[in-house]
């Protein structure tokens, strides 16, 4: 059977079936609470995983569109702040799942641990191929292309941190650009240590859990989560740094919902 | 278990379980917490920081210290994929039909969704479909639940100045909804032309701007009356007002506010029925849902003081139709900046250019009308949607209004009670 096209394949209706089941399941540590992805030990994941060990693309496609969602977010955080509006994550998830698909076979062997992980790994593959693609020779000139974590370079993941973390800065006559800021930003966090910085990008922009980040990082749960504490430590005092940042925050962030006033409320 | 036949004795059933006993499974306690706080932030629950550190004594500290900046990235980080998601809709939507309906052109872009023409294949009747144009973000499952609500939210609202909406549905993963198509232009169109220049601007106009390739019969100008919008067209301005009012009074009673009225979302009908589009329902109150804090310029323009405060009631879709009318008036922006922070600081102080200075023929009735609407402190403002439409209809009708702002004495006992300097003029 040819490889399932995620396009044309009956994966719309499964969405919306397990969304509508999703709220209630899961254990503490592994569901993803406000996201519509059941944890690792949910029965529906295992009955999925039991169909896929057999075979069965569907169950894998599935599976895949119960962590879309995810990762959606990581590609859109990994993604190079250049590609950005020109490169749509869903085609690179689109990829993805074209490489998954291949790689029916080794489910068993490398899903394992974690079925998450192995498609996240898949993701990332898929996302270093295209940057290759893309930004190929300029990354290859560049001084600081040294892969680290999963095939990405060192500078990868503070770029992305700092362009992600610039976001809310629109104001054109602040003391400092925006760009400028970003690579201001950029140049403190690779000065950070690695682990850390992947720590913080798993927990925080990937939103991990704990042991799926030990996991990604292979540490030990106990490691990760000491790393996790110390790596919020030092953003604090680089974003205390860097002019405008924590002191850029409109009044309606800063003193969010006090209760409104008793009368008139509609 | 399985269908094949050469499988006899044991079958593999779901993946060998993890037990790995080398590995360290303690978590520090305070990263237990900070993923408990993180967790319901991301649920959209708005966990209080104090409770945490009374809570837990022992770490009381680090959580007044870390706890913030988690609050804070949160905020940032959906902010951010908004951003992205809005910056990967192409130019030209992929998509052509959704449904039953194809989809004829793009009528325009708000902050959640775009509006299409579109005609059903089988009735062949014109409607507007609004899609929301993405369908695997991270947050899916939230943008998808308010995209729902904002449309059953509309659907309950049957008033003629209200837009009406038919049908919610998904197609290949993509929601939409289905609305009355209004033949008709926006109102800050309506104010950029009476801008540019003095002439009338004719419902002829106002017909060719909304609906280009309409079935050109009997279309012509010739049967249209010679009637249109001049800058001094005050009862017409006025009974526009009224309208909007109209329907937010009937928005507010069945409890929904409006939250985003602002001249784009206001329809001027050739006729001169308005038509009141786009309920902001979930982007601000209660809701902490993704883009709650991403409001672009074109929208903080209108927003009242109390909702950059963090708060809004009927009181502020009163203001927002107030500084509408300003606008619609003196063609101006009452409040303008190009910075965000400079616009929030040009709200709260609010202290517009007198619409005088632009208008001098204005009726003094009517400037006080918009000034009473617009007032910064809502309880200097229309109490509610209906005393507003009534001055306005009072003065329709050649009837004093009154005018609800405090007297200066009032005004500068509350400045000093506040604290604040007391402005020049």
């Amino acid at each position: 059977m040819a490889p399932i096209g995620f396009k044309s394949c009956p994966i719309y209706n499964h969405i919306q079936v397990v969304f509508m089941n999703s709220s209630s399941h899961g254990s503490a540590e592994h569901s993803r609470p406000g996201s519509a992805d059941p944890g690792e030990n949910d029965p529906r994941i295992t009955a999925l995983a039991d169909r896929i060990i057999h075979g069965d693309k569907d169950a894998l496609a599935e599976l895949f569109s119960i962590y879309r969602p995810r990762l959606w977010r990581m590609v859109n955080f990994r993604l190079h702040p250049r590609l950005h509006g020109r490169i749509d994550p869903d085609d690179v998830l689109q990829d993805a799942w074209m490489m998954a698909v291949k790689r029916i076979d080794y489910f068993l062997r490398d899903a394992s641990h974690s079925s998450f992980i192995w498609f996240r790994m898949i993701v990332n593959q898929a996302l270093i191929d295209l940057h290759r693609h893309h930004l190929g020779a300029e990354k290859r000139n560049a001084a600081r292309d040294v892969p680290v974590f999963g095939g990405w370079a060192s500078g990868s993941t503070s770029s992305s941190m700092a362009f992600h973390l610039c976001g809310h800065l629109t104001s054109p006559s602040s003391a400092i650009n925006r760009a400028e800021l970003a690579k201001q930003l950029d140049t403190i966090l690779q000065g950070m240590n690695e682990t850390d910085r992947e720590v913080l990008a798993l927990r925080h922009f990937e939103e991990l859990s704990n042991s799926e980040t030990a996991r990604v990082l292979n540490m030990s749960e106990q490691a990760a989560s000491g790393r996790y504490i110390r790596a919020l430590g030092r953003l604090k005092q680089i974003l205390e740094i860097v002019p405008g940042f924590l002191d850029a925050l409109p009044p309606s962030i800063t003193s969010r919902r006090p209760s409104p006033p008793g009368d008139a409320k509609v | 278990m399985s269908d094949h036949p050469e499988h006899v004795g044991a079958d593999l059933v779901g993946l060998p379980i993890a037990s790995d006993p080398e590995r360290l499974r303690a978590r520090e306690p305070l990263e237990v917490l900070v993923t408990r706080f993180a967790d319901a932030v991301r649920r959209g629950e708005q966990p209080s920081i104090e409770d945490y550190a009374a809570r837990y004594r022992d770490w009381a500290a680090q959580i007044r210290e870390l706890f913030p900046l988690i609050q804070t990235l949160e905020h940032w980080k959906s902010d951010k994929e908004v951003d992205c998601l809005r910056r990967s809709v192409p130019e030209e939507f992929p998509v052509r039909q959704l449904g039953n309906y194809r989809l004829v052109r793009e009528l325009g872009r708000g902050g959640m969704g775009i509006v299409f023409e579109a005609v059903h294949e089988q009735t062949g009747e014109r409607r507007a479909v609004k899609l929301l144009p993405w369908r695997f973000a991270a947050d899916m499952h939230l943008w998808e639940e308010r995209f729902r609500r904002e449309a059953t939210t509309i659907a309950r609202l049957k008033h003629a100045n209200i837009v009406r909406v038919y049908s919610f549905g998904t197609h290949e993963g993509y929601c939409y909804y289905v609305m009355d198509l209004v033949e008709g232009v926006s109102l800050d169109w309506i104010i950029r032309r009476l801008r540019e220049s003095t002439d009338v601007v004719y419902v002829d106009e106002i017909r060719r701007a909304g609906r280009t390739d309409r079935d050109g019969a009997g279309s012509g100008a010739a049967d249209q009356p010679a009637c249109g919008l001049r800058r001094d067209s005050w009862q017409d301005f006025a009974t526009i007002g009224v309208q909007v009012a109209l329907a937010l009074v009937h928005a507010h009673e069945a409890g929904i506010l409006h939250n985003d009225i602002k001249p784009a979302n206001l329809l001027l009908e050739r006729s001169g029925h308005v038509v009141v589009t786009d309920f902001g329902i979930g982007r601000g109150g209660d809701d902490a849902a993704p883009d709650q804090y991403e409001h672009p310029i074109g929208t903080l323009r209108y927003m009242a003081p109390e909702r950059l405060r963090g708060w809004s009631d009927a009181r502020s879709d009163v203001y927002a139709l107030g500084v509408t009318l300003y606008e619609l008036v003196t063609q101006t922006p009452a409040f303008a900046a190009d910075d965000r922070r400079e616009l929030i600081e040009l709200i709260l102080k609010s202290q517009p250019v007198p619409i005088r200075q632009f208008v001098p023929g204005i009726p003094a009735a009517l400037e006080t009308i918009i000034l009473n609407a617009m007032a910064a402190d809502p309880r200097d403002r229309y109490p509610s949607a209906a005393v507003l439409a009534s001055d306005l209809l009072r003065f329709m009708n050649g009837l004093p209004v009154s005018s609800r702002r405090p007297g200066m004495w009032t005004r500068l006992k509350r400045r000093l009670k506040e604290d604040r300097s007391i402005p020049g003029n």
